[in-house]
């Protein structure tokens, strides 16, 4: 009797901790993109964003892969006239974006204004792998209101 | 100050597979030299498949050259499964663990119709085929 208990709650444990693990794999699903597929890194280039008043924002110029976890840490967005600076480049967090389908193509919308533009963390060149760093990426997602989540390659110890 | 993150990724077993802590730029993965572990050039990356709602890059498709004598011939191969060398934060080559055998009977895909590679029923296959593990919960 007292293994089977202790069988039982071992099961209900693990079925606890297996739920435990979709949630925070659900987590890091972003709840506005309403496209799930598959998209190549290369039609992602080039595809022109859009904010919540329709205006063009500019269009996205590079997409920035964790090689050790081949997650998608931030896209550079070029934004063009839309701004009166010229051509200004931001690294947003790929959950920033909301990707809806249009017709056969994925519509990609970003939550920013001029203001919100200009006041942007910028990049310059093509030295991204300081974005590595959380010291230079936290706060960009703070500035998208975008959570945070370390990279599970390097938060175990 | 910026050195270490990058000695304490190399500290970890999970990190092995790159050599130092960057982030890569997609358009330079494109064209990326592939490798073989018996050091034969296998052909190079041609595309990277992203999960638009989850941010992951779950397939890179290769691009075999001529090594098998059929010409251009594509296999989507789970990103997860390439090892990537880099050298001062760019990408110099990459490595798989493919033999002409594995690479002759690996899935191939045809055209850019890669939205299909979304579905379960045709993405973990490739999966089982490259003895990753199939993850994503459909």
């Amino acid at each position: 009797m007292k293994t089977i208990l202790k069988t039982i709650a071992v099961s209900l444990l693990l079925i606890v901790v297996g739920a435990g693990g979709s949630l925070a794999w659900a987590k890091n699903k972003n709840p506005a993109t309403t496209y799930p597929s598959l998209v190549g890194a290369s039609e992602i280039k080039g595809t022109h964003v859009k904010n919540l008043q329709n205006q063009d924002l500019g269009q996205i110029d590079e997409v920035l892969i964790d090689p050790d976890t081949g997650q998608v840490r931030f896209v550079i967005l070029e934004v063009g006239g839309f701004l009166g600076l010229g051509a200004t480049r931001v690294a947003v967090p790929l959950s920033a974006f909301q990707i809806t389908q249009e017709g056969n193509t994925p519509k990609w919308v970003l939550d920013a204004d001029k203001e919100k533009l200009t006041n942007a963390p910028k990049v310059q060149g093509k030295n991204y792998q300081r974005l590595y760093t959380r010291a230079e990426a936290e706060p960009i997602f703070v500035y998208w209101r975008i959570k945070w989540i370390e990279p599970e390659s390097s938060s175990n110890p | 100050m910026i050195s270490k993150p990058a000695e304490t990724k190399s500290m970890n077993a999970t990190a092995q597979r790159t050599e130092a802590a960057i982030l890569l730029a997609a358009s330079e993965v494109k064209g990326a030299r592939v490798i073989n572990f018996q050091n034969e050039n296998i052909g190079d990356i041609d595309e990277l498949l992203i999960e638009s709602d989850t941010g992951q890059v779950r397939f890179a498709v290769l691009s075999v050259g001529g090594f098998l004598g059929l010409g251009s011939t594509k296999v989507a191969v789970p990103w997860l499964a390439f090892q990537i060398v880099s050298d001062r934060g760019k990408i110099k080559y990459t490595m798989l663990d493919a033999t002409r055998e594995r690479l002759e009977k690996a899935p191939r895909v045809e055209g850019k119709n890669y939205e299909r590679l979304y579905l379960a029923n045709a993405a973990e296959p490739i999966f089982v085929y490259w003895d990753m593990e199939w993850t994503a919960e459909r």
